[in-house]
Order: structure tokens, then C-alpha cells, then sequence
């Protein structure tokens, strides 16, 4: 073996440079391997923040508005950082770890507000409405009416039924994903996903824009 | 196209501004720097020591747990148990209120925080069908909601308080029912037959709820049932009718931003905020959190005060990444919560005389913010 007549100095920096070459020299560094080095080094834990801020914020921003976005999203990070020696990437990966950071984030957001508003009844019922999709759209204006109303009937589901609906079809997620992050049976994510498109249904406007075929084509 | 491709065509990409994107990565990097910090220090546990996670030294299974989120606690057992009996029967009936909820947490019930709807604070105004500010000198009814609104309300009082606000709801509806919206208003007395704070005894609600919607059974959802009935007025409107709703909601609420009714409800918004932060500095409610800590140290579990319990379990539950991490912190929780029954039934006990005593401050409180136009916005 070559290895074993170099010196020690120079075995060291071999393999140095074959950790380098494999890590940091080009090869990318997959998501659970970082949240494994920073358990010993945390500071590696900025590059999750780094690859997953925007699409955390994003999600945050769909289902409950800009303002709790800002507000949220660096709450979503402080708790994985903090919850990271639990994460199990042979259930789930990072990212969609973090989507149910971010759903648990937000549900313990307004339940707090929740709280004050039940023991009050409707002393000051209204309804929130800074969630409203529409309001993520930069060129509002100019929506046309189909979007209008694709957007207004999403953002009429409940806040429960549009995160479902919007974690599948505009964060990708699978049934087995949303089952993990939902923390529901994969059963109840199929029955929910059906109850929430036949809202939807109800809700849209019986153009003929579209045909329901969503049940057959739903990913595994 | 299917119902899924059509939502998907109307996907909306916003981006967070720069400076959202900064904010968020030093708030990460200085909790960061915090645990880079405690690690290269000598492991200190300290009463005071930041932040909140519980643990059960003697339990193994906390090998898992993070340094920084230790906190010391003790789990006696039968000992503790019968000197908590002991001070029950002792305290047992110094307070018919059945809620465990903290008067000091009061960082959810009055104030608004975002962009949701203010909870409590509008309910603090006088009837819009009057044009006299707050009844000052209904000391009871004033006293009812004060007692109400800071948590440490008895059943009876809860009902006379909601029965002010059904008054005022029921002029809302007929507001809104002429604007062509639905709107309807409960029966008090079946409101707080609703809640369980109110409905259950103290003890009963500890050992079912723990310490209540903000800690571990909110994660649960073990209050989802509670959902105001009414909430299905709201259920099948479009976005564009919930907006309109909306405004017709602050159309026949304050219809005249000037107008007295609307000034009383801003005024008694901001004294009853300043009056929150009042109540906890007075001498006689910094003995009371000393013999309520304790009290529960008695017991086996080490409080400095209501709130600091309260927040330890909050955090922990928002923590919690799976259920049955959830189910195992509720189940420490209501073992907390059982044991904090008699305590916090003596500390309500002289919050409520402190706040009976400090009845002219709020009077004052409420006077100078009507002098000074207090406005919504500079509430909370």
C-alpha cells in the first residue's frame, strides 16, 4: 500500500484531501449529511438556512400571508436547529422535515391568537383575510378572471384543507411525504386531498376549464 | 385539465424582501452562536438558566435532548403529592374559577399581534348603542370584566361579561343582517358551558387539558371541538365575500372612527394593556409568585413564576417534531398542571384582591388614555 510508507504528515493531508475531494471539491453535500456535521459543528447549519429559507418562506407565504412569512419562517429554522439531532432522513427528507416544522410553527401561531379569541367568543369575530393568495401576486391587477377565481376558491378552503391542497400540488410533496409531515395516515391524506379537490369543485366556477381526473392521476 | 393542474397553473412565486432574508439568517446564526458558546463552556444549570425544555434528570431518555434545554426538575412522588393534598384541602375553596390559565401569561389574551383579529380588546368597549364611555362607576360589571379579561374570572362573572358582549353582538348582527350577512350571536351561558376553563372544575380541566390551549394539548388539538359554531357563518364564502364580510363587520362596529363609543373602546383597549403590565410589579403579587413557586417546589417542580411554567411547556410543545413526543410532554404537563391546581388557586386568589384594590389605577389608566386619544394602533 502506498499509503503506508508515506509520511504521517502527508497521510494526514491524503486524507484531508480525499474527504475535501468528496465533500467540498465538487460533490454535493446532501442535506442530512450537514445536519449530521452540525451536531458537531453547528455553524454548518447555515447552509440548510441558505438552501431552504426561500422555499420555507415561500410556504409560510402561500398558506398564511406575507407578514406571518416574515415573521415565521426564521422560527421554522431556530426550531429545526434546535430539534436537528431528532431529524431521521430514512423518513423523511430535510426539506419536507421542514415543511412540518413550518405547519407546526404556524399552528402554534395562531392557536396562541386562538386562545384569546375563544375564551372572548365573538367579541371580535372577523375574518383574516392577510392570508388571501391573491395578495402574493405582484401584478394583482391584471389576474384574469379564471385565476381570480382559481386563487379566491383557495383561499376560501380552510386553513387545515389549503395546507393539504397546497403542500401536494404546489410544494410537490407526495401522499407519503404529507402523511409524514401532516403526521396523519396515508389513508387520511388520500380522503382529505378528495374532500378538499371537491370543495374546490364546488367553489370553482363550472367553466369546463378542466375535467376530474385528479383522483387517477394522484401521485403515489 | 384536472382540478390539481388548474390550482397548480395559478401557483404564485413571491419573494421575501432582502432584508426579511437577513434578519432571518442573524436571528438563526445568534442561536447559533449561543450553542457554540454554551459548548465551549462548562455545563452550568441554573434556575434562571434559558430556555424551557423539561426534562426528568432521572430519566435516561434524556440523553437525547439538547444541553441548552435542560432545566432542572424534580419529580417527587408520594411525598410531594400528599403536601400538595394537604395545601388543596387547605385553599380547596378560595376560588370557584375552574380555568388554570396563568393571569401573568398575558401575551395572547388581550393583545393583537398580527394581522388577525384584536380578541379581547373590542369587547372591552361600551355598547355601540351608547354613547357614554365605560360605566366607571359599575364597579362590579367593571370588576367582572376586568376579572375576566385577566384571566382569573369566576363562571359567574365570565357569564355577566358575556352577556355584555351578546348585547353588543346582537346590534352587529342586526347591522349585518341588513348589510345581507348572517351573523350570529351565541347565548352567553352557553358560551361558557363551552369552554372548559369555565365549564370544568379546576382540577377536573387540569388532569384533561394540562395547562391549557398554549401548551402541549393545543398541539394536540384537543380543543379543536371548541370551534365557535358560529364560525359556519363564515364557511362557504368566497374570498371576495369574506372581504366584503370584513367590511361590513368594521362598518357596523365602529361606523364613526371619532365617534365616543369608538374612543371608550380604543381608551379601555390600551388601560387594560397598561394595566397587565401594572398588576405583576405590585409588592403583594411578587409575594404571592414567591409562595406560589413555592408551592410548587413543594411538589417537586422548580417555577419562578406562573408564566415561566407556562412558557416551558409552550416551547417544548413547539418544539415537538412527532406526536408521541407531544404525548409524552403532556403527560409530564398535566402532572405539572395537577399539582399547580391549589397553588394558583391561592395566587388568583390575591391577584383578584390586587386588582379589586388597584381598581382606581385602571380608572386613571383609562382616563388619560381617553384624554389623549388613544388610537388601535398604539395598543400592544
Amino acid at each position: 500500500m502506498i499509503g503506508s510508507v508515506l509520511p504521517s504528515s502527508i497521510r494526514r493531508s491524503r486524507r484531508e484531501l480525499s474527504r475535501l475531494s468528496g465533500k467540498h471539491c465538487g460533490m454535493p453535500i446532501d442535506d442530512a449529511e450537514v445536519v449530521q456535521a452540525s451536531l458537531t459543528d453547528p455553524a454548518r447549519f447555515g447552509e440548510l438556512f441558505d438552501r431552504h429559507h426561500l422555499v420555507v418562506w415561500t410556504y409560510l407565504a402561500r398558506v398564511a400571508g406575507r407578514d406571518l412569512a416574515d415573521e415565521l419562517a426564521a422560527d421554522v429554522f431556530v426550531v429545526a436547529f434546535e430539534r436537528r439531532a431528532s431529524f431521521d432522513p430514512t423518513r423523511a427528507a430535510f426539506r419536507s422535515w421542514l415543511y412540518g416544522i413550518a405547519t407546526n410553527v404556524l399552528r402554534t401561531r395562531l392557536r396562541s391568537e386562538r386562545r384569546g379569541r375563544l375564551a372572548f367568543a365573538r367579541a371580535a369575530r372577523q375574518v383574516d383575510v392577510s392570508d388571501d393568495p391573491i395578495t402574493l401576486f405582484d401584478d394583482a391587477e391584471e389576474l384574469s378572471t379564471t385565476s381570480r377565481a382559481v386563487i379566491g376558491a383557495i383561499g376560501a378552503l380552510t386553513r387545515a384543507d389549503r395546507e393539504l391542497i397546497l403542500l401536494f400540488v404546489w410544494e410537490g410533496l407526495s401522499y407519503a411525504e404529507l402523511a409524514e409531515v401532516l403526521e396523519v395516515p396515508i389513508g387520511t391524506v388520500r380522503s382529505r386531498l378528495s374532500r378538499v379537490r371537491g370543495r374546490l369543485r364546488e367553489l370553482l366556477p363550472s367553466s369546463g376549464q378542466y375535467v376530474d381526473t385528479s383522483e387517477r392521476e394522484a401521485r403515489p | 385539465m384536472n382540478i390539481d393542474e388548474v390550482v397548480a397553473a395559478h401557483r404564485p412565486t413571491p419573494l421575501p424582501q432582502d432584508d426579511v432574508v437577513g434578519r432571518h439568517r442573524s436571528t438563526l446564526d445568534r442561536r447559533i452562536a449561543a450553542e457554540s458558546t454554551a459548548e465551549s463552556q462548562p455545563v452550568r444549570r441554573s434556575r434562571n438558566a434559558p430556555p424551557a425544555q423539561i426534562i426528568h434528570l432521572d430519566d435516561p431518555r434524556n440523553g437525547d435532548r439538547s444541553g441548552h434545554q435542560r432545566r432542572s426538575r424534580r419529580r417527587l412522588t408520594t411525598v410531594a403529592a400528599a403536601g400538595v393534598l394537604v395545601l388543596a384541602a387547605t385553599v380547596g375553596t378560595l376560588s370557584l374559577r375552574s380555568e388554570v390559565d396563568p393571569p401573568a401569561a398575558v401575551d395572547t389574551a388581550g393583545a393583537p399581534t398580527s394581522t388577525m383579529a384584536a380578541p379581547a380588546a373590542t369587547a372591552m368597549a361600551v355598547p355601540t348603542t351608547s354613547a357614554a364611555p365605560v360605566a366607571l362607576g359599575a364597579d362590579a360589571l367593571l370588576l367582572a370584566r376586568l376579572y375576566t379579561l385577566l384571566e382569573v374570572g369566576t363562571r359567574t362573572e365570565a357569564i355577566a361579561f358575556f352577556e355584555e358582549i351578546a348585547a353588543e353582538e346582537a346590534n352587529v348582527a342586526d347591522c349585518m343582517l341588513a348589510a345581507g350577512f348572517q351573523y350570529t350571536v351565541m347565548d352567553p351561558t352557553e358560551d361558557v358551558t363551552r369552554l372548559p376553563w369555565y365549564s370544568m372544575p379546576a382540577d377536573e380541566f387540569a388532569a384533561r387539558y394540562g395547562l391549557g390551549n398554549s401548551g402541549a394539548a393545543g398541539h394536540l388539538r384537543l380543543f379543536d371541538d371548541l370551534r365557535d359554531p358560529a364560525e359556519d357563518d363564515l364557511l362557504n364564502l368566497t374570498s371576495a365575500q369574506r372581504q366584503a364580510y370584513n367590511t361590513a363587520v368594521g362598518e357596523c362596529r365602529r361606523s364613526d372612527p371619532n365617534s365616543e363609543a369608538v374612543r371608550a373602546s380604543n381608551a379601555s383597549e390600551l388601560a387594560l394593556e397598561q394595566f397587565r403590565e401594572l398588576v405583576p410589579t405590585d409588592d403583594r403579587i411578587v409575594a404571592a409568585t414567591a409562595t406560589w413557586s413555592a408551592c410548587l417546589a413543594a411538589a417537586g417542580f422548580e417555577y419562578d413564576s406562573l408564566q415561566e411554567m407556562r412558557n416551558s411547556f409552550g416551547t417544548a410543545a413547539a418544539y415537538s417534531t412527532s406526536r408521541a413526543q407531544l404525548e409524552e410532554l403532556f403527560a409530564d404537563e398535566v402532572v405539572t398542571a395537577i399539582a399547580n391546581v391549589p397553588c394558583q388557586q391561592v395566587f388568583d386568589a390575591a391577584y383578584r384582591d390586587v386588582v379589586l384594590d388597584r381598581l382606581g389605577d385602571f380608572t386613571r389608566l383609562y382616563d388619560t388614555a381617553l384624554a389623549s386619544g388613544a388610537t388601535v394602533d398604539a395598543v400592544g
